[in-house]
């Protein structure tokens, strides 16, 4: 009677069940298990965004624009949906009102102005502005040890 | 970590090569190019005279090339969803 009814599946029912219970009951034994999932997500997501603006940027020099601007929606899609940040050098090329790939000298002009560095996209006019210079002046608590 | 065969389904597929294996739909079989588009339902593939072609995803084989050596066949059932759902299936 017990050879029948304890057989492979029901054994595997029950593992599940257990499972199950303990991730009820215990569930900051799972923390490790879903912290490894979102990492593995985030990693290919990351790796997504980086493959769509190399093949955006190859596009944008071939001159078809719709595929590029379509390269980008989907990288965009894909950081917002994984809360996967768009890597800094990358965002750093992209028009801020109309997400355009820039490539200086193509639809993007960049000049130095002072303290930073302005890069106008040539499609919408947007100017975006970023520093180049680490800022200079020490701050007012620090100022007893910079004296010395 | 690159593209393999095990995180194909959940990897970018715009760029890669591929050949439509298995068809129920005679004049697709065989056609093959670069993937240019992805929709939920759909690939859009370039052939090298630079024609588009969108192709349904269901109910096809494909066979992609990665890093241009290995090639491995997928059934379109498994990659309807759209590019960026993808990732969690």
């Amino acid at each position: 009677m017990f050879s029948q009814a304890l057989n492979r599946e029901v054994w595997f029912s029950f593992g599940q069940q257990f499972q199950h219970y303990c991730y009820l009951r215990f569930p900051f034994l799972f923390k490790n298990v879903f912290m490894k999932r979102r990492r593995r997500i985030e990693d290919l997501a990351v790796q997504r965004i980086e493959r769509l603006f190399e093949l955006a940027e190859a596009e944008a020099r071939d001159e078809r624009e719709q595929r590029s601007k379509r390269y980008i929606e989907l990288a965009r899609a894909i950081g917002m949906r994984y809360r996967a940040r768009i890597p800094k050098h990358l965002k750093m090329r992209l028009c801020k009102r109309c997400y355009a790939l820039l490539i200086p000298g193509r639809n993007a002009r960049v000049r130095l102005r002072g303290d930073y560095m302005t890069t106008t996209c040539l499609r919408c006019g947007e100017h975006i502005r970023r520093p180049y210079k680490a800022s200079q002046a020490p701050s007012p608590r620090r100022r007893g040890e910079n004296e010395k | 970590m690159k593209i393999t065969p095990s995180n194909l389904l959940r990897h970018e597929l715009i760029g890669l090569k591929i050949n439509v294996d298995e068809s129920s739909n005679s004049s697709v079989r065989g056609l093959g190019g670069t993937v240019v588009d992805e929709t939920r339902n759909m690939l859009v593939i370039e052939n090298e005279q630079k024609n588009e072609k969108s192709i349904a995803k269901a109910g096809n084989q494909f066979i992609f090339e990665l890093n241009g050596e290995v090639h491995v066949r997928v059934k379109g059932d498994r990659l309807i969803s759209r590019p960026e759902d993808r990732i969690k299936k």
